[in-house]
């Protein structure tokens, strides 16, 4: 008993310094918890790092200062020829040890990001701090920007800021929760574009920043940085950004990136709008999921492949203005044509839209896998060539299920009705 | 230290289970995969089956005979063979270790300690394994079987935090780079079980003959059984290309596990896991080459030879120049090196039974 107690003490003797932060006490050690990478005009790098300062835990109205003159983070830019190097000035500039073991972002600007992200992200993941789960994301204009602007009232930090960002991406699917695995792994599979998230910075003006997209009756669609809203944080994050291996070639709008969400079963719930099929001034409102998984068929014998896409989805009616009686059975047809159809349309744009830039967002190249007995044999055929030539044909079912909590709905009366 | 010792199939499975299962810990995941694809997680079924076969063959010769492995090659090929044979073993073992220390103390560093001396690291690997060896075989089996549930325990909680990041078309096509690929992957597993013949040098520890065939059942094939599935998991996550470039799959493996905002950055706590794997793997296979060389030198005790062959454990550990070359030399060791010199002492063995046998039976016809 005695030698059990005296080796328990050693052991958390020695285990106090056992820590991935190479012994040293958390008050020695700089956080970092974002990085933005932009180019610099002489072809160095521009990275700003967001710095945590975890004793200022209050939060204070409209800042990152816990009202009592500390901040709880700060922003710094440093310019140097390579990330790694930006690190050591950081390291230099302040007293403390820097750790990325708590980085939660990496911003690249699309400047950058159109010229290829090779050389940066095959040394992130290298570092033994940095980790698969890290949101990755391309900015519309400077990532310094971003970092300097991004202000969120409600978020009590800026890292729960992103982290509560990458958890609701579920609730509308207008954009998508995006981690540096996933990238890295696309990057350098035999099929599937590197997809990231979108971010960019809204002026808050009323000026009418839509692609022009229509999806589903009056709904627009829109790309980071132009949601029409006024108020806020100037930073948010819409659509998504679709490289063709390690280059940037587009974004998608917010009603591309559900259609791909669809696609990529990562559609929990989201709500369409679409016009009332029988009273057409008005729109009628439904939240859709994705009843089951897609199912995806893909026929290589011939000489382009062709690709079969069966989406079914499950709906409940959220609001009919009408009054119409849609919850009745012979009516719901005509909502569930209309959702399939805007929906259908709505794929088969996206998809058509990314076929041209040859980027296989929905890594359609994974299903042509068990086709082949070998890994050479499947390189031969050479998905990415072959994907540019596919023909896509997409199937969208619905099906309403439920009504909310109304059972049936009945017109508004109206004035001079008896 | 305990001369006298008695064992169970538990104890023994545990002990043959941790003499192959610390390379899943290493780098092998990565190894095997950038040699056969997205059929690496046949390769540990397919080592389990040669290397477990050539034990079950030198078990079965051992089935009818006293003594252990040693004894039945001095009786079988002679004393200044069995010398060649008992060294082969202790170099398998010993050799085993000194990788193994070196890969071990050399990823501690790497993922948990970076900013200490490679040096201490090693020393305290040293020490732990010292400590494990001079309490004798006993602890070391008993640790085995306990251990043995844990580890394979922790890996299914892995494995159940990484589903939503599994694509299990990553496994496909089927046969990954084609059958001819599975042959290094091969090779390197049969080397790697070599070592496992510790258990038939302490044959007489067990109540019967039969119950090693049963340690070796139980113990390879859970071994194996849970490291296939480990490596299709690793595939299935990282895909050929990237699960072909990790030095530390299992590490990076942990290291995705994010389930929610509280439950992530976990992989501290697995580093405890491996780095408890790695120090009963190295002390067995230490404590194996001891046993052969006191028994092949007809020494009472080990016990004087246990710091000096320690601190050359970590001496030869220290050699290579950098982590690439270490990597270079397991493969060399295991592919090249132990797995022909496995087929072949178990095969002189066989082919000593078999005319010894022929021998006794014309002389039985002549009498």
């Amino acid at each position: 008993m005695r030698y059990s107690v005296a080796l328990l003490i050693l052991v958390c003797l020695f285990a106090t310094g056992c820590s991935s932060n190479g012994a040293h006490e958390t008050d020695e050690i700089l956080w970092v918890i974002s990085m933005g990478i932009d180019k610099a005009e002489d072809g160095d790098l521009l990275v700003s790092y967001r710095i945590a300062n975890p004793q200022a835990e209050t939060p204070s109205g409209g800042g990152e200062s816990d009202g009592q003159g500390k901040t709880k983070s700060t922003v710094v830019t440093i310019k140097a020829s390579s990330p790694a190097e930006t690190r050591n000035i950081l390291d230099t500039s302040f007293s403390r040890t820097v750790s990325q073991t708590h980085n939660m972002v990496v911003m690249v600007s699309e400047e950058l990001a159109r010229g290829g992200v090779q050389d940066l992200v095959g040394g992130l993941m290298r570092l033994r701090e940095f980790r698969g789960s890290v949101t990755i994301g391309v900015c519309r204009g400077k990532a310094q920007d971003m970092f300097n602007n991004n202000n969120p009232p409600i978020d009590k930090l800026i890292s729960r800021w992103i982290q509560n960002y990458m958890h609701s991406s579920v609730d509308t699917s207008y954009y998508l929760a995006l981690n540096t695995h996933r990238f890295y792994t696309r990057l350098k599979s035999y099929s599937g574009a590197p997809l990231a998230v979108a971010f960019g910075q809204n002026p808050r003006s009323e000026d009418d920043r839509s692609t022009g997209n229509r999806y589903t009756g009056r709904v627009d669609a829109y790309l980071p940085g132009d949601l029409p809203s006024h108020g806020g944080n100037p930073i948010e994050i819409a659509g998504t950004a679709v490289f063709k291996a390690d280059k940037m070639v587009g974004f998608l709008d917010t009603g591309e990136t559900r259609a791909l969400s669809i696609l990529l079963n990562t559609f929990p719930q989201g709500v369409v709008t679409i016009d009332d099929p029988l009273d057409p001034k008005r729109l009628v409102v439904v939240t859709i999921r994705n009843g089951r998984k897609p199912k995806f068929s893909i026929d290589i014998s011939g000489a382009h492949p062709v690709i079969g896409i069966d989406v079914f989805l499950e709906g409940e009616m959220s609001i009919i203005p009408s009054g119409i009686n849609y919850e009745s059975s012979e009516y719901h047809t005509l909502i569930e044509t209309e959702i399939s159809n805007a929906l259908q349309e709505q794929i088969t744009n996206m998809l058509f839209r990314t076929q041209k830039w040859g980027a296989d967002v929905v890594d359609f190249g994974r299903f042509i896998r068990p086709k082949f007995w070998t890994l050479q044999e499947m390189l031969q055929y050479d998905w990415d060539k072959k994907y540019l030539q596919a023909a896509i044909h997409v199937k969208v079912h619905t099906q309403i299920r439920r009504a909310g909590l109304l059972r049936k709905s009945s017109p508004v009366r109206r004035s001079g009705d008896s | 230290m305990k001369s006298e010792t008695r064992l169970g199939i538990g104890e023994g499975a545990g002990l043959i289970y941790f003499t192959i299962f610390p390379l899943l810990f290493l780098s092998t995941p990565s190894e095997m995969t950038e040699a056969s694809g997205s059929i690496s997680w046949l390769t540990p079924l397919l080592g389990g089956l040669s290397g477990g076969g050539l034990l079950w063959i030198q078990q079965s010769l051992l089935t009818d005979r006293h003594g252990n492995l040693l004894q039945l090659a001095e009786d079988l090929l002679g004393k200044a063979f069995s010398y060649l044979f008992g060294l082969f073993y202790f170099f398998a073992l010993f050799a085993t270790a000194c990788i193994w220390s070196r890969q071990y103390a050399e990823n501690t560093l790497l993922v948990a300690l970076p900013t200490i001396e490679f040096n201490h690291i090693i020393l305290v690997y040293l020490v732990s394994v010292l400590v494990m060896v001079y309490l004798g075989i006993e602890s070391l089996s008993r640790t085995c079987y306990l251990l043995m549930p844990l580890s394979i325990g922790a890996l299914f909680v892995v494995f159940a935090g990484l589903t939503s990041e599994m694509e299990p078309l990553y496994l496909f096509p089927l046969l990954g780079y084609g059958i001819p690929s599975l042959i290094d992957p091969l090779l390197f597993y049969t080397g790697a079980t070599a070592p496992a013949a510790i258990l038939l040098v302490l044959a007489p520890s067990f109540q019967n003959k039969s119950a090693v065939g049963q340690v070796i059942l139980f113990g390879i094939g859970a071994s194996a059984i849970i490291r296939s599935v480990a490596f299709a998991v690793y595939v299935a996550i990282f895909a050929v290309n990237i699960a072909s470039e990790k030095i530390l799959p299992f590490f990076d493996l942990t290291r995705m596990i994010y389930i929610n905002r509280y439950i992530q950055r976990i992989e501290s706590l697995f580093i405890l896991l491996w780095v408890v794997v790695g120090i009963v793997g190295i002390a067995i296979c230490l404590y194996g080459a001891l046993t052969i060389i006191s028994q092949l030198f007809r020494l009472p005790t080990f016990t004087p030879l246990l710091l000096p062959l320690g601190i050359i454990m970590i001496t030869v550990a220290a050699l290579p120049m950098d982590a690439n070359q270490v990597l270079l030399i397991n493969k060399i060791l295991f592919s090249k090196m132990l797995a022909p010199g496995f087929v072949i002492t178990t095969l002189a063995l066989l082919l000593a039974a078999k005319l010894k046998k022929r021998r006794e039976q014309r002389r039985c016809d002549i009498a």
